[in-house]
């Protein structure tokens, strides 16, 4: 065993190689610095103005993983914002490093705390998946970092979030809520229900329900695929074929989405009955794998490049030169971070040190014009924006994109029903899907609609 | 009634499509004895190509040929150059398999980009059935007579062949099979070929019903697994009967007990292999 | 065995080299513990990453260097217990280490009761059933949603009351990954460590000497899976939290790669392959996407071409240096029929190392 003393001491000069550098701060995982700060390395942001110091804005999102294309198209958003409007905001200029989360809550932290810590960054959007994000907001708020923070949409948001995130995306029960109200008014009076079967399906089944429901409308039946599985759909095809429904709820994202359209097909079930989607079931990309059979799908969604709008209209067609694909809502809600980065640098002057105040900055402004519609912020720190209710269709040159048929103007995560009420139900699951609220609704929200 | 029909149809084609997807697998498990878990990645390329070549061209023969041909060629590559080195060590196998499988798998993410795809199966076999006394697509008819003739085809060539006789005194003896002047060499070629060409082709057959997106290498290599696992490794009758135990409780399953979906696959496999560790079909321990 | 047994012994107890290593270790220990006074605060939360991985990885190299079989379901072990406490200091407001002690225990059985299912397993009859069970625990912490919180995962996990800043931590998770490590390393060193290498390499002389494989095999796995928990509390102490991707088995893939790249047949093999790893990540991610491709090609090269990894090729470019002959680990190689591999020892007279391959 002669040979073997050297390792303990190659083990610890790597592990300290791998460290080499200065000072003896002090940090790391969810804990604070000794002296409750921990930019103080950071650039003075009281000297903000011609030739102050770049703001660094960390962008977290997964750039490899299964998701790897939502970070690919946030980031496209991203950069070409910064193109369009050019990186001056508040007079500071805005630069940015990228970090990769991988769909995974624990190296979405570490990348949180490497852009911290060895990239120095002021402000941090992102990151992707909700799971993702909780971990992310608990670790920014420990160190008092603004983070900005768009596209998750679960709703435990709600019920805790720290003051150094502003959620400036939806829920998903944002929009299948509208949406849920829209097709019980349509006539749509049987409608069963297939979602992926975790947190998101839950949300965007349960919005749908709770409204669908409180309108007069019936869930003949609930179907459960388990998500991001090569889980074979032809059973649940074979049950929805069963059913005497006169529409099919769809709440199984992007891949799985495909998936169940191809069936649906091959089953002979899309002349049936219509698909009811949601955003995360109608992006153009999707449109695009699921085939032009997807045609007339009805998806309730903020975001749509076709959308009458002169920013709108300006983003999707910056967008399709830049990149040569149909604009998406992950380059839009990167576009919209990007506006508003600049904003709070605007009306703080660059100066980014105090992240409450950064945050309530966000939390007040309002933007009439955005990229994303119209959007105003409720009291709760919410936004509320425009959601629109689209029909797939092509749009002249074999390109499917959503267009606009009814817009439920600036709703916001509680939709119609009383805020402190729906913050207060239980969180949507399997189990719990809000039919508890019918016919009584009129305890819960001001304008009961089965009035 | 007929929900319990279409879950027997519905179980019998996914066991089809699985025993497509475990083919490759099953085959250089038989006679390499590589456990390869570079299969899900295989399938994943296979895919791809196959889709790209559909969009390019719409020609569906070409589409095999290429994914097919693309990916045994490949897998005799990884076979040959990689594999050979490492023979005869179970874990640097398993480990060199995992290796690969990573770097396909970005690679492909890489190439292909993380966009999900979806592939329609060709002009004759789309739709359902109308012939049917429930709604079952034309597409699953044919896999489930495409699963018999692959099986058919495979025991046949192993059985009843001189190649086959070859393969199978290989399996036993490789040194006194090079002994009698057999190029061993060129039949490992051929093996490899064939075992990349079926994953290449499985990932043609299991796009136009699953779609691509990435993380599906991982899926269906879990799959392949448990249906060869359940079935006895190396077995081209256990495969066949692993893929109709999988096919049909998962079937059933989704039916009669869907909360129990998340384990139908995976708690079987384990309580089998306590019980029976080389499989239903697996000669001995 | 006793051809076995003469040669371990005659090597650990060479008094000269043991007081020498004793200094080294002693060295190395003060060196690490003085550590995060001199370092930027993300090299601290680094180092203490690359101790609780780097312990998860040790424990895996329990099964993969004495009894040779390779778990593709550590993480779930690791998660088993970074759930339970997340569970006791959120839902039933355990103190932590009330909660870690609960969760040693449930980690403990949940070993037993999986390892009661590996006892006749080989080979990669092994490797499946370890994957099904990782895919089930995973699976129970995706839909177990009323104790697990589904895919949202449990936040809000609080470290012990005395540990206050990262250095705190990084103290707290040397000293018990310290000990860990001893007795590990004691267990490698001892006579059961040696029956259980007899399990993995000779199964056939170890039941005509009268000894069980089953048992040895029921108990390295436990010790293992407890280990693994250790390292799964340090974890969830760290993060804070803990999801269901934390126990999936793209994690133990992970895991095993950080085993292999180290070099299992190296005691610390396991750890140094960790802190590689983790370390280059933190430099490869800001430059490219692909941290995935380097990883896989990383490997690829190892298992070709380093059979004692990374440290098996430190140990002879050392042997070298030294001008001696390299007299290296390779009796503990995990592969003897690898061809001209560098840190081969020329004509190693040793008991072959090749598993015994089932038989199909």
């Amino acid at each position: 065993m002669r040979t073997r003393r050297w390792l303990p001491a190659v083990v610890g000069v790597v592990m300290l190689a791998a460290c080499a550098g200065e000072g003896s701060e002090d940090g790391g995982g969810q804990f604070e610095d000794d002296d409750g700060t921990s930019q103080d390395d950071q650039a003075d942001p009281g000297d903000a103005g011609e030739g102050g110091e770049p703001v660094r804005v960390g962008v977290l999102m997964p750039f490899s993983g299964p998701v790897a294309v939502s970070g690919e198209l946030f980031v496209k958003g991203w950069e070409l914002y910064w193109e369009t409007h050019g990186t001056s905001a508040g007079g500071r200029t805005v630069e940015w490093v990228t970090g990769d989360t991988q769909a995974d809550p624990s190296v979405a932290v570490e990348e949180a705390r490497r852009l911290v810590e060895q990239e120095n960054i002021d402000i941090l959007v992102g990151p992707l998946l909700g799971s993702e994000g909780l971990a992310v907001g608990e670790y920014t708020e420990s160190i008092g970092l603004p983070q900005v923070y768009g596209i998750p949409a679960s709703e435990e948001f709600l019920r805790d979030i720290p003051d150094t995130i502003f959620r400036y995306g939806i829920t998903h029960g944002q929009v299948s809520m509208p949406f849920g109200e829209w097709a019980a008014e349509q006539g749509y009076e049987r409608v069963s229900t297939i979602c992926s079967d975790y947190v998101t399906g839950w949300e965007i089944c349960g919005g749908f329900i709770n409204t669908f429901t409180d309108n007069g409308g019936e869930i003949v039946t609930q179907l459960w695929p388990p998500f991001g599985d090569t889980a074979d759909l032809g059973p649940f095809m074979a049950q929805l074929a069963e059913q005497d429904h006169d529409a099919v709820y769809l709440g199984m994202p992007v891949g799985d989405a495909v998936a169940f359209f191809r069936a649906w097909t091959d089953f002979g079930l899309l002349d049936t009955v219509p698909v009811l989607g949601h955003h995360v079931t109608s992006s153009p990309s999707i449109l695009k794998a699921m085939g032009l059979e997807a045609e007339g799908m009805i998806s309730a969604g903020v975001f749509t490049g076709t959308l009458d709008d002169p920013v709108v209209e300006d983003f999707a067609t910056r967008f399709e030169e830049a990149y040569g694909e149909p604009s998406d809502p992950d380059p839009a809600l990167a576009w919209h971070a990007g506006a508003l980065v600049r904003h709070g640098l605007e009306e703080l002057d660059g100066d980014v040190s105090d992240a409450d105040e950064f945050i309530a900055v966000l939390k007040q402004a309002e933007f009439p014009e955005s990229v994303l519609g119209p959007l105003s912020v409720d009291e709760h720190g919410n936004v509320l924006y425009d959601v629109h209710i689209r029909e797939a269709r092509d749009r002249g040159d074999g390109v499917m994109e959503n267009f606009v048929i009814d817009t439920y103007e600036q709703s916001g995560p509680n939709f119609r029903y009383d805020y402190d009420m729906y913050v207060e139900q239980p969180a949507y699951n399997r189990d719990y899907q809000g039919f508890d609220w019918p016919e009584n609704c009129d305890a819960y929200i001001s304008d009961c609609p089965l009035d | 009634m007929s929900i319990l029909l279409s879950s027997v149809l519905n179980g019998l084609s996914f066991a089809a499509l699985l025993f497509l997807i475990a083919g490759g697998f099953t085959l250089l498990y038989g006679i390499m004895r590589l456990l390869n878990l570079a299969h899900g990645a295989l399938y994943l390329w296979g895919a791809y190509l196959a889709a790209a070549v559909i969009s390019g061209t719409g020609n569906y023969l070409l589409a095999v040929l290429v994914a097919g041909g693309v990916v045994g060629i490949a897998t005799v590559i990884g076979g040959v150059g990689l594999f050979a080195r490492v023979q005869g060590n179970e874990l640097r196998e398993v480990l060199l398999t995992i290796a690969v499988s990573l770097v396909l798998a970005d690679a492909a993410l890489a190439v292909w980009g993380g966009h999900p795809v979806g592939v329609q199966a060709p002009e004759f076999l789309r739709g359902a059935a109308d012939f049917m006394p429930v709604a079952f697509p034309i597409y699953r008819l044919f896999l489930m007579g495409l699963a018999l003739a692959v099986g058919f085809g495979l025991w046949y060539l192993i059985e009843r062949t001189s190649v086959g006789a070859l393969l199978r005194a290989c399996v036993d003896n490789r040194a006194m099979l090079a002994s009698l002047g057999v190029n061993v060499r060129r039949l490992y070629w051929f093996v490899w070929m064939a075992g990349g060409f079926l994953a290449g082709v499985a990932g043609l057959l299991g796009s136009i019903v699953f779609g691509i997106a990435p993380g599906v290498d991982v899926q269906i290599l879990l799959l392949a697994l448990v249906v060869v696992v359940l079935g006895g490794l190396g077995s081209l009758s256990g495969a066949a009967l692993g893929s109709l135990v999988v096919g049909l409780s998962y079937s059933f399953a989704t039916v009669y007990a869907p909360e129990l979906l998340y384990f139908i696959i995976f708690g079987p496999m384990l309580i089998l292999l306590v019980i029976r560790p080389q499989g239903l079909r697996g000669a001995n321990a | 065995m006793t051809t076995l047994m003469p040669q371990l012994t005659s090597r650990w107890t060479d008094q000269t080299n043991q007081n020498r290593r004793f200094l080294a270790v002693v060295i190395t220990l003060v060196i690490v513990a003085v550590a995060p006074m001199f370092l930027q605060q993300f090299h601290v939360g680094l180092l203490t990453r690359i101790f609780f991985m780097g312990l998860l990885a040790m424990s895996l190299n329990v099964l993969v260097s004495l009894t040779r079989v390779l778990s593709l379901g550590h993480a779930g072990l690791f998660g088993v217990a970074a759930y339970v406490v997340a569970i006791g200091v959120t839902r039933w407001e355990l103190p932590f280490l009330t909660a870690a002690a609960v969760a040693l225990v449930v980690t403990g059985l949940v070993s037993m009761l999986f390892a009661v299912m590996i006892v006749r397993a080989q080979g990669v009859t092994f490797v499946m059933i370890t994957v099904a069970q990782g895919m089930l625990l995973w699976g129970a912490a995706e839909r177990w949603v009323s104790v697990t919180n589904g895919n949202n995962g449990i936040r809000g996990v609080r470290p012990p009351e005395f540990i206050q800043t990262a250095n705190d931590f990084y103290w707290a998770a040397f000293a018990v990954v310290a000990v860990s490590v001893f007795a590990l390393w004691r267990l490698h060193t001892s006579f059961l460590g040696t029956r259980l290498r007899g399990t993995g390499d000779s199964p056939t002389r170890m039941t005509s000497l009268g000894y069980s494989n089953a048992w040895h095999r029921f108990i390295a796995f436990t010790i293992a899976g407890l280990f693994a928990g250790v390292a799964g509390i340090l974890y969830v102490g760290y993060f804070g939290f803990v999801s269901p991707t934390t126990l999936h088995v793209g994690n133990s893939v992970q895991v095993a790669l950080a085993v292999i790249l180290g070099g299992s047949a190296l005691f610390l093999g396991p750890l140094l392959g960790t802190a590689v790893l983790l370390t280059a990540r933190t430099w490869v991610v800001p430059v490219t996407d692909r941290w995935n491709l380097i990883v896989g090609a990383l490997m690829i090269v190892t298992v070709l071409f380093l059979p004692n990894g990374l440290a098996g090729a430190f140990a002879s470019a050392w042997a070298k240096l030294t001008r001696r002959i390299p007299r290296l680990a390779g009796r503990r190689s995990p592969d003897q029929n690898a061809p001209s591999a560098p840190a081969e020892p020329p004509g190693s007279s040793q008991p072959s190392g090749t598993p015994e391959r089932p038989q199909h």
